[in-house]
């Protein structure tokens, strides 16, 4: 499973990356975590508000940071 | 959670939904949206993706700042395809409200530009609506 945060690095975006990894941990998933930062191809997912969170390339998450439990949801 | 430090994400757009329906008070309200859409007040948002429920367009209003609804008539078909979504916390505004008759109403510059004007009334008192 693919994992991709997008944002261009501020607070937000790290802790939503700190709790992708919780949640992906906690579920014992086989993943790989890529952060996207730059803009022009987070425009490319149809992305307008960041920070985002998408799953095998398909968009999950925008404009907020999920709790690790949040994001289960969203990985099951 | 709450995050407090200075943070660098993008803000949320503010998004404008309209029914641009057939009539002329609708294409008024669809014509006015688009100026303030060209202006960058804010951001015109595809109503069929709503009413079609595709995901990316569903997160995103989801994660919209303030939302706008425009309809040309009282039939308020985008109110209800907006309701029908799940999504309540939006201002809405009906073209006819400004006095016009559907379908007795020439469309033309003034109008439109009227319409946008009482848009950018609404827009600037709306709510935020989505979560931060």
């Amino acid at each position: 499973m693919k994992i991709q945060i997008l944002g261009t690095g501020c607070a937000k975006c790290k802790q939503l990356t700190e709790n992708a990894e919780t949640a992906a941990r906690e579920m014992g998933l086989d993943y790989e975590l890529e952060k996207v930062t730059d803009i022009a191809e987070i425009v490319k997912f149809g992305v307008m508000t960041t920070p985002a969170l998408a799953v095998d390339g398909k968009v999950k998450l925008i404009g907020k940071v999920a709790t690790p439990a949040e994001i289960r949801a969203l990985l099951s | 959670m709450k995050i407090t430090s200075k943070c660098s994400c993008s803000g949320s757009p503010d998004l404008l939904f309209c029914c641009s329906g057939a009539a002329d008070t609708a294409e008024i309200g669809d014509r006015a949206v688009r100026l303030l859409h060209k202006a960058k007040d804010a951001k015109m948002f595809c109503l069929a993706g709503i009413a079609g429920g595709v995901e990316l367009i569903m997160t995103n209003t989801q994660a919209a700042g303030r939302l706008i609804v425009v309809d040309g008539c009282d039939s308020d078909c985008a109110k209800l395809t907006m309701e029908k979504s799940g999504f309540t916390g939006f201002s809405h505004f009906r073209v006819t409200d400004l006095g016009w008759e559907k379908g007795k109403t020439p469309v033309t510059e003034e109008r439109i530009t009227e319409a946008a004007e009482r848009l950018r009334q609404i827009l600037a008192a709306a709510p935020v609506s989505a979560e931060a």
